[in-house]
């Protein structure tokens, strides 16, 4: 009678377990989301109208956060212009436009045109992040 | 493709303009912008084209009428997708300030 032996299992069932491990996976949806995140704030900055610069310049990434099992960060534009006009009501100006203002949007075009690449990124830090992960609890 | 969201938007009877305005009415008026492509890629060519773009439109008052004939256009121009954006009132002008975009392949 053949004999099928398998070595290693132990140390499979270890990894699998400690995958399912809420704080790995908050882990690593953080780690997918760091240089995506910060991709897409780039190219918003590259394609923000430039005056004077102060709107450009607010641009920035919150701190990632989980919220029912959703990990995740935003992009805004903090603080004021040098005017005192918060830079969020001057984006929204720009990118909608008033009765006096044409709209020049930025930020819509900016996300649909990068969202593929981010979710590439994302998709390549996680086998990474896998891949290490597997390594190390081996 | 815009030819068929511009007859639905002039079924409307609100006054609508492309791009913008020469000069903005004093009443209610609407603006349709196209600003950009989401064209399907395969085999290195445009197998499907797409454009997108906003429709906005600048109401006095609550704009309940006005919002529901133009979703109701928008709704009637085959292969186009649409979500409204955002809502704005504009307090100096008095303006409220409707802002839809949308995808047509």
């Amino acid at each position: 009678m053949a004999t099928i032996s398998f070595k290693g299992l132990d140390a499979y069932q270890r990894q699998i377990a400690a995958l399912g491990n809420p704080k790995t996976v908050e882990s690593m949806c953080k780690y997918s989301i760091y240089d995506a995140a910060g991709m897409v704030a780039d190219e918003l900055k590259k394609a923000t109208p430039f005056d004077t610069g102060d709107l450009r310049d607010s641009i920035a990434l919150e701190a990632m956060v989980t919220r029912d099992g959703v990990t995740y960060t935003k992009i805004d534009f903090a603080g004021y212009d040098r005017k005192g006009v918060p830079n969020m009501i001057k984006a929204r100006v720009i990118e909608s436009g008033t009765s006096r203002v044409k709209k020049k949007p930025f930020v819509r075009p900016t996300i649909k045109r990068v969202t593929k690449t981010a979710e590439f990124m994302m998709d390549k830090a996680i086998n990474e992040y896998l891949s290490k992960f597997m390594k190390k609890e081996k | 493709m815009l030819d068929q969201l511009e007859a639905a938007l002039a079924a409307t009877k609100l006054p609508f303009a492309f791009a913008s305005w020469s000069e903005a009415p004093e009443g209610d008026y609407g603006v349709y912008t196209p600003d950009g492509a989401n064209d399907l890629e395969a085999d290195d060519e445009h197998a499907e084209r797409a454009i997108s773009g906003t429709v906005d439109y600048f109401v006095r008052g609550k704009g309940a009428t006005e919002v529901a004939l133009i979703e109701t256009a928008l709704d009637s121009v085959e292969g186009l997708a649409w979500r409204m954006e955002s809502v704005q009132y504009e307090s100096d002008s008095g303006y409220l300030h409707v802002e839809w975009s949308f995808e047509a392949a």
